[in-house]
């Protein structure tokens, strides 16, 4: 039997040992952090570990009991089709602005670098100053800056985040117009991916920006759309800073991810917050596989 | 060997994911039948190791350390191990800690809290713990509302550390500008209304520079807010919840008019309320453009500077709460915290946890010096009768000129009902303030509502 030649075994598994290697430490995080957490919380979804009750009543099993009751639960509803809300808008307002400005980039022949620098600043900016931002526009009394504004046409004082017609619309106002600035990026990236051939060969057959834009542009950056369209889906499906910060305990603001924090950590009903989150979860999770089966009918890349 | 470290990834995946499915669920580890009689507690051979949380701020912080010493005093085998929280509420953190077994022996919590965490059975019962000794041996010392606020029917949950309530302020110098030299405070709601409404009427200069009644409706701070409507209540001879504390009472004749009150007030403009900007009614204070508003007598101190006519004179006054109905009082909410223990507790610390708590509460030194650091009065009888609080004194810097008025207020206030559904209630009372003062709803609405729906918990 022949023995194995460390050295030459190293030497053809090098490659691999070292991205392996390097890889060992997100693998373990990811299982401790996401995997082991995951599988755990849905247990924990399946029993009845309401600190408010459990130590009275002792553990038990409840099966699909909260999942059942999520659906029938008020401020989760709520919170969902306010994150429903917010999601929609913050995804056509960021994105639209994000393409928009990424053109525009790509159109300027001098100072590309400055102004995009300049626009991506948005995204340096903490979630906390921007519900400075927010509070200091609406805030409720005259000296507020859109109540001073209106003071000026006579229009007394409002409350904007209280108010049940205007305090979600208030809240989404400062991240819509300040929340492009990666989605930008990501599109500057896709463009500047386009090979210049397709404009020039375009060109001789039409001077029409639409319309290259309609025929070249938009299809080639199909996969970009889809990468900033998933992102935003995400990102609005697990809001929260904004409700919890400016407008804590709202029922006209209240999300879905917030209504479950407050369900665990205020209420202490840990295991109806994990149904919340598994439902998040499935929701979240469905969305992306009809926008990926979407995607794939209708993007040609070549 | 890809193939070798492939599965060596998956199997750590599976791993993680079969610990998590197999690893057991456990409740933290409690013994809410642990029972031992106080009388027979020797200090100076009790051992054991207690940790405490307790609020970062200096001026809570200096005088418990100051306890521990005079505690390790007379009890030199205890350890008192205070952990500084970073931030003075840390309800959620305690959730946390207690669900994950790392929770503390000794929590120091608002009394609705305690009482939250005493029907959960998570703080300990102490009634059961010393065989009813606690009301024999302790419960006479106490101001009986404070020492009710940690109880629910007949348990003991937690001892009382100080109490507090707020009163109605006024800024004297906008008051004589705007009513003349011979201003008299409001006795009765309707005049504090009809002052409030014309102190935003008066122009200085072509522009109006005052601010009325400013009511703390304030969703940035849940606890203020259950404060304010508490004592509201009260004075409309209405209550959160029945004595039980089984059942919502807000949709009585005396809260629906309770309601509509605010709402009229809200409306005519005679109430200011401060919204999502809590900053607001400290703000308007400090730049001294408030006229009205109730505040505590911890916050008296810091604005009592204030001399706008520069007469040498504080320009903030205080009174006694307006009346909204006639024969009633102008109720305003205990506040008062206290020390408990976490059932979490493990038996060989419960009863040099009790004498802690026991100690901070009851000797008398300590108790004061809690008290008079917080700017509040205390929990004990006796020290409700301290000169601290009958003769002046100028020098010391924590001492209120108004504490006799603050007095007369604090034996009428009255608590709010903590029950384990506390939380839930705090927002369904705030939405139901809104949807009265901002969302044009009837007081009828409003007042079904909240009852239908916090009536659902119970059941």
């Amino acid at each position: 039997m022949k023995g194995i030649d460390i050295k030459k075994w190293y030497h053809k598994y090098r490659n691999d040992l070292k991205c392996y290697l390097l890889l060992l430490v997100p693998i373990c995080l990811f299982s401790v952090f996401f995997v082991y957490g995951f599988v755990r919380g849905f247990v924990f979804s399946l029993l009845n570990y309401d600190l408010r009750f459990v130590m009275l009543e002792g553990l038990q099993f409840v099966g699909f009991e909260h999942y059942a009751e999520v659906f029938r639960d008020k401020d989760f509803l709520n919170g969902l089709l306010h994150t429903t809300i917010w999601t929609v808008v913050m995804l056509i307002g960021n994105n639209g602005f994000g393409l928009l400005m990424a053109v525009c980039l790509m159109k300027l022949s001098r100072g590309r670098k400055f102004f995009l620098a300049g626009l991506y600043w948005p995204a340096l900016v903490s979630a906390a100053i921007t519900t400075q931002i927010t509070l200091y526009v609406f805030n409720p009394t005259e000296t507020g800056i859109l109540n001073s504004f209106l003071s000026v046409f006579g229009i007394p004082p409002k409350d904007w985040l209280v108010n049940e017609d205007t305090a979600l619309i208030s809240l989404m106002v400062i991240p819509f117009f300040t929340g492009f600035s990666q989605k930008m990026i990501i599109f500057y990236a896709g463009l500047n991916g386009i090979p210049k051939t397709y404009y020039e060969a375009a060109s001789l057959d039409t001077d029409s920006g639409v319309q290259i834009f309609g025929y070249i542009t938009w299809p080639l950056l199909g996969p970009v759309v889809f990468l900033n369209v998933l992102l935003s889906l995400i990102e609005g499906m697990k809001v929260i800073a904004p409700m919890q910060l400016i407008t804590p305990h709202n029922d006209f603001t209240m999300s879905a991810i917030y209504a479950m924090y407050i369900d665990a950590f205020e209420n202490t009903n840990f295991s109806f917050a994990f149904a919340e989150g598994f439902v998040m979860f499935v929701i979240i999770m469905v969305l992306t596989v009809i926008q990926n089966l979407t995607q794939k009918e209708t993007v040609v890349y070549e | 060997m890809s193939k070798i470290l492939r599965k060596l990834t998956c199997l750590i995946l599976a791993a993680a994911c079969l610990a998590g499915g197999a690893a057991c669920v456990k409740l933290p580890e409690v013994n809410n039948d642990f029972t031992f009689d106080p009388d027979t507690v020797d200090p100076a051979t009790l051992t054991g190791t207690v940790s405490v949380w307790w609020a970062p701020m200096d001026f809570m912080w200096e005088p418990m350390e100051r306890a521990i010493e005079k505690f390790n005093k007379q009890y030199p085998n205890v350890t008192i191990d205070l952990i500084k929280k970073t931030r003075a509420d840390y309800y959620d953190d305690l959730n946390l800690a207690f669900a994950n077994g790392t929770a503390p022996d000794v929590v120091r919590l608002d009394h609705v809290y305690v009482q939250s965490l005493g029907e959960s059975g998570r703080v300990l019962d102490l009634t059961k713990m010393t065989g009813g000794k606690v009301e024999i041996n302790e419960e006479e010392q106490f101001i009986d509302q404070t020492w009710q606020a940690m109880r629910i029917g007949e348990h003991q949950y937690g001892f009382p550390l100080e109490s507090n309530t707020t009163l109605f302020m006024y800024n004297e110098t906008i008051c004589e500008e705007v009513f003349g030299p011979d201003y008299t405070p409001p006795t009765t709601f309707e005049e504090l209304c009809e002052q409030s409404l014309q102190v935003r009427a008066y122009e200085k200069d072509g522009e109006n520079p005052y601010h009325g009644f400013i009511m703390p409706i304030n969703a940035s701070n849940s606890q203020h807010d259950m404060y304010v409507i508490n004592g509201w209540m009260a004075r409309f001879g209405a209550s959160l919840l029945n004595d039980e504390r089984t059942e919502c009472t807000l949709n009585t004749p005396e809260a629906i008019e309770a309601f509509r009150t605010m709402q009229d007030a809200a409306d005519s403009g005679a109430i200011e309320y401060t919204g999502y900007a809590p900053y607001l009614e400290n703000q308007f204070i400090y730049d001294g453009t408030v006229a009205f508003i109730e505040m505590g007598s911890w916050i008296y101190n810091d604005v009592k500077g204030m001399d706008l006519n520069l007469d040498g004179e504080s320009d903030i006054k205080v009174a006694a709460i307006p009346s909204t109905t006639e024969g009633i009082p102008g109720y305003a909410t205990l506040g008062s915290s206290g020390l408990c223990i976490n059932s979490t507790c493990k038996d060989e610390n419960k009863i040099a946890a009790y004498e802690f708590i026991r100690f901070c509460a009851t000797d008398y030194e300590t108790h004061m010096d809690f008290a008079k650091e917080m700017k509040v009065f205390p929990s004990l009888e006796a020290g409700l009768e301290d000169p601290y609080y009958h003769e002046p004194n100028e020098s010391d810097p924590n001492w209120v000129e108004y504490w006799d008025i603050f007095m007369d207020q604090l034996l009428i206030s009255v608590p709010r009902p903590g029950t384990k559904f506390w939380p839930e209630i705090t927002t369904k009372l705030k939405y139901a303030e809104y949807k009265l003062v901002d969302g044009g709803q009837s007081p009828e609405k409003v007042a079904n509502d909240v009852t239908a729906d916090i009536n659902k918990l119970f059941r």
